[in-house]
């Protein structure tokens, strides 16, 4: 029981106040939180709650249950998305500026309970996340596409430098899934007079620390750290919002001060340049479109102005913001291995999200992660949303 | 030979399964843990299964089959009990309401609404403001407690005032399902033909009264009528600190004596300000003032009456703290009762003119427990009608088992001493159970109305002590 008990402090913190479970903060635009018990198949249930989940943490440390089917199923439909940090009681004082919001880390939690039933029953692992352990280990991405295949997206007359102070990671979603948003990066950092490098990279393993499959990220992490280093990097960009989160957070925990790059998110830089004037926006589009929060990259990671400052400086754009939005957004259903291991769950999350976003009136839902793209990409198709996703760089391309 | 009055486990499942759908019934030891527990220290049993209704007809069948096959239920809705609300004999089943949460209807020209047990309040009043309506008064944890918890357990909260107490005071009518299954429609609504629920008291004995604070004991509550009102047209905001809980107590009760019209007068004790911000201690003894009135003219009137009441022994902080508070006054939970740890919470009833006798009692026994038991114990309250709520919080670490102990020990020390001192009980529980034979004759007609309304005692059985 080590990991869980490195979290103890934190898995008693619950107050079992309920406001991760059916919140409504009306100033706040808030009336629901966690995506799985909103949307999960099986209804409304208490252990798809923080608190609940908090709950079983406790049983698990206490001896009081064993790692079942059931346990694995609880504890594997959750997005790890963090909406439930947003609102819980423990940080809500922090409005009122008495409290810190490291007290209770659900995420960093509920992670951890996922490592720790690993650890005691790998066997008991979902397959579609033991496939995906096996993919990383033998291709070096999650999808188990040939490695050496990982570049084949460039443009015959793109021929990147192996070395460069800016690096692009191009992530494994958008290097085999969307290769739409590399390439759409690869051209907006061009037109900025940009020439990133890219290197030999392996997958950053988020999938697997988001899995509770730990033991097999510090391989990856010391690989790409030393292709960085070869390559002479100090800067990182990133398109990929789980990327950008395992980069920036994880790395520097795992392999400590070695990690010294500057990481940046594709819209942290475009922004960058476009203020600085590099990055000219020569087309105007007239339309009205909103943006979804990738989880990784706000909640988790802090980044909610940039790509707000991109979509509002592009000439003719009517943008219209989400309900909920920014630290309260509603996860697109995509991530902390839902989409692999529970589909339905992820779609019915992506579908609601959808909903939400043609709600608004607009008719462009952007966003700024592949991940969240493959699952609204495909919500929309399921649902037959009227409205088009683009990741935030794509639109870029067109118009730059 | 087993017959079918006794069938198996495995046998009960399947039952409720066929009632209400596989879907709805969840049997696994993960699942069913968090149903041994709420917001309070205490731990009870680990039901058996955890039934997820989704109407009245549906609960009527659960308590139906209870009956046949004589299993305990316990219904719960929120789940934010700080008195154990949790099940207390083995081989129970857990009846979740939480699919019950809709607002039914509002029926303006009775000024009342009807809603489901589990919507919380904060929903209820977010669909209720579109409409420019409110409901009178929530608890503490209005984001996260239910219509139908608060009911049952006889909550009050923000918005008692002269006028209303008890969230039972703004219910006009109820629909149970009794233990024996059958359905009751309490107040007006008792005549099929009634233009809805507009009246508590018809027909003959206060029906609702009997399950406002029953706590599930007599049945599960499928429906609430709750009273209705505009939108208040104005509200005026004052903070006075006090050098002694006399002070504190004597300001408390001229503000109601005069009629006030406050609809949350909340005190702060200052060794609980001290422990809660330190950076600015020492503090004074705190009431925070919400007054309200139906326009600014006589708002002004009203606050000018307030100052000179509350400001006879007090100074006079200004208007911010009590509207910072009021604004946020669901976060302030967040704030009293865990930013100092968890905590097991002993809210009790005590007089309004008895407020500063009693808050010296409580400071007494805060020292005692410090020097016994090395822990903390803060102490707030706030005004309702002719009583005022004394909340006792023992502040602790849950991590810490022996701490959790100690805690533990000393909750239960602080309820003797204060029952024995005159408090009354605000909720029951589990927590209260172990004092209900000292209620006598009182006690007594509870345990034989129980036996008449549910002979097989299949609902809540220990709760209360029933």
């Amino acid at each position: 029981m080590v990991i869980l008990e490195k979290y103890v402090k934190q898995i008693y913190r619950c107050a079992r106040c309920g406001w991760c479970r059916t919140p409504t903060f009306a100033d706040h635009g808030i009336n629901k939180v966690c995506p799985v018990y909103e949307y999960h198949p099986k209804g409304p249930w208490e252990f798809f709650t923080a608190r609940g989940r908090l709950a079983i943490a406790q049983g698990l440390l206490e001896g009081e249950i064993d790692v079942t089917k059931d346990l694995v199923e609880i504890i594997y439909s959750c997005t790890t998305c963090g909406a439930c940090h947003e609102v819980c009681v423990i940080h809500f004082p922090v409005v009122m500026g008495v409290s810190k919001t490291d007290e209770l880390d659900q995420v960093r939690v509920f992670e951890a309970m996922r490592a720790e039933v690993f650890k005691r029953r790998p066997d008991m692992l979902l397959e579609p996340h033991h496939r995906i352990a096996n993919r990383v280990a033998t291709q070096r991405n999650p999808y188990g596409e040939p490695h050496d295949q990982r570049f084949e997206w460039l443009s015959d007359t793109y021929r990147p430098a192996k070395q460069g102070e800016t690096v692009y990671f191009v992530g494994c979603t958008s290097a085999y899934r969307h290769p739409e948003i590399a390439r759409s990066t690869i051209r907006v950092l061009s037109k900025a007079g940009l020439s990133p490098a890219i290197i030999d990279e392996w997958c950053c393993g988020s999938t697997l620390l988001r899995t509770g499959q730990w033991d097999y990220v510090e391989e990856l992490a010391k690989h790409n750290l030393e292709e960085l280093k070869k390559a002479g990097a100090r800067k990182v960009v990133v398109s990929c919002a789980g990327c950008y989160r395992t980069l920036k957070l994880d790395y520097p925990e795992i392999l400590g001060s070695k990690w010294d790059f500057e990481i940046f998110h594709a819209t942290e830089l475009m922004w960058e340049l476009i203020e600085e004037g590099r990055l000219k926006i020569a087309k105007s589009l007239n339309q009205k479109v909103t943006y979804h929060d990738p989880c990784h990259l706000g909640r988790h990671a802090g980044v909610y102005d940039p790509p707000r400052d991109i979509i509002k400086s592009i000439p003719g754009v009517e943008f219209v913001e989400l309900t909920p939005t920014r630290q309260y957004a509603m996860c697109c259903g995509g991530g902390g291995g839902v989409k692999s291991g529970f589909n339905e769950l992820a779609l019915r999350i992506g579908i609601a999200a959808v909903k939400r976003a043609e709600g608004t009136g607009a008719k462009i839902l952007l966003s700024a992660c592949p991940f969240c793209k493959r699952n609204l990409v495909e919500a929309i198709e399921a649902c037959k949303a009227g409205i088009e996703f683009y990741d935030i760089t794509e639109v870029l391309a067109k118009l730059v | 030979m087993r017959t079918l009055s006794s069938p198996t486990t495995s046998e009960k499942i399947k039952m409720l399964k066929d009632i209400v759908g596989p879907e709805n019934v969840v049997d696994s030891k993960p699942a069913l843990l968090i149903y041994a527990r709420d917001a309070s220290p205490m731990r009870g049993k680990v039901p058996i299964a955890v039934v997820r209704p989704g109407s009245t007809e549906e609960v009527q069948r659960i308590v139906e089959w209870a009956n046949e096959t004589k299993t305990p239920l316990y219904p719960r809705s929120g789940g934010t009990s700080l008195w154990g609300a949790v099940p207390l004999v083995e081989g129970s089943v857990v009846v979740d309401l939480a699919k019950m949460n809709r607002l039914v209807r509002i029926e303006e020209r009775n000024l009342t609404c009807v809603v489901e047990p589990s919507i919380t309040f904060g929903e209820l009043e977010a669909l209720l403001a579109k409409r420019g309506f409110r409901i009178i008064m929530s608890p503490e944890n209005g984001m996260g407690a239910t219509v139908g918890g608060n009911f049952a357990s006889h909550g009050t909260g923000w918005g008692a005032g002269p006028n209303f107490s008890n969230q039972g005071d703004c219910v006009v009518g109820c629909k149970v399902v009794l233990p024996t299954g059958e359905v009751l429609t309490t107040g007006t609504m008792a005549n099929p033909n009634a233009h809805g629920h507009f009246y508590r008291y018809a027909f003959g004995n206060d029906l609702t009264g009997l399950f406002c604070g029953s706590e599930g004991t007599l049945g599960i509550i499928t429906e609430l009528a709750l009273k209705i009102e505009e939108m208040p047209g104005a509200l005026g905001f004052a903070t006075f600190g006090y050098d002694s809980l006399e002070a504190v107590g004597e300001a408390i009760y001229r503000v109601r004596r005069l009629r006030i019209p406050t609809i949350y007068a909340y005190i702060s004790t200052g060794w609980t300000l001290d422990m809660l911000f330190p950076e600015k201690a020492p503090w004074q003894h705190t009431i925070k003032f919400v007054v309200e009135a139906s326009t600014k003219e006589i708002l002004d009137i009203e606050m000018r009456r307030l100052m000179e009441a509350a400001g006879k022994e007090g100074n006079y902080l200004g208007p911010q703290m009590a509207e910072e508070t009021w604004r946020e006054r669901y976060r302030w939970v967040g704030l009293f009762g865990y930013k100092l740890g968890m905590r097991a919470a002993l809210p009790i009833h005590v007089p309004i003119g008895e407020v500063g006798p009693y808050l010296k009692k409580v400071e007494e026994i805060a020292r005692e427990i410090k020097d016994k038991y090395e822990l903390r114990v803060g102490a707030g309250g706030f005004a309702c009608d002719r009583s005022c709520v004394i909340i006792v919080v023992v502040y602790f670490d849950p991590s810490n088992k022996r701490e959790t102990e100690l805690a533990l020990r000393a909750w239960h020390e602080i309820k003797g001493k204060l029952f024995d001192a005159g408090a009354c009980p605000y909720r029951m529980g589990a927590l209260w159970a172990d004092h209900m034979p000292k209620l006598g004759a009182y006690y007594d007609l509870l345990k034989r109305l129980k036996k008449v309304l549910d002979p097989n005692n299949i609902m809540a059985p220990g709760v209360m002590g029933l």
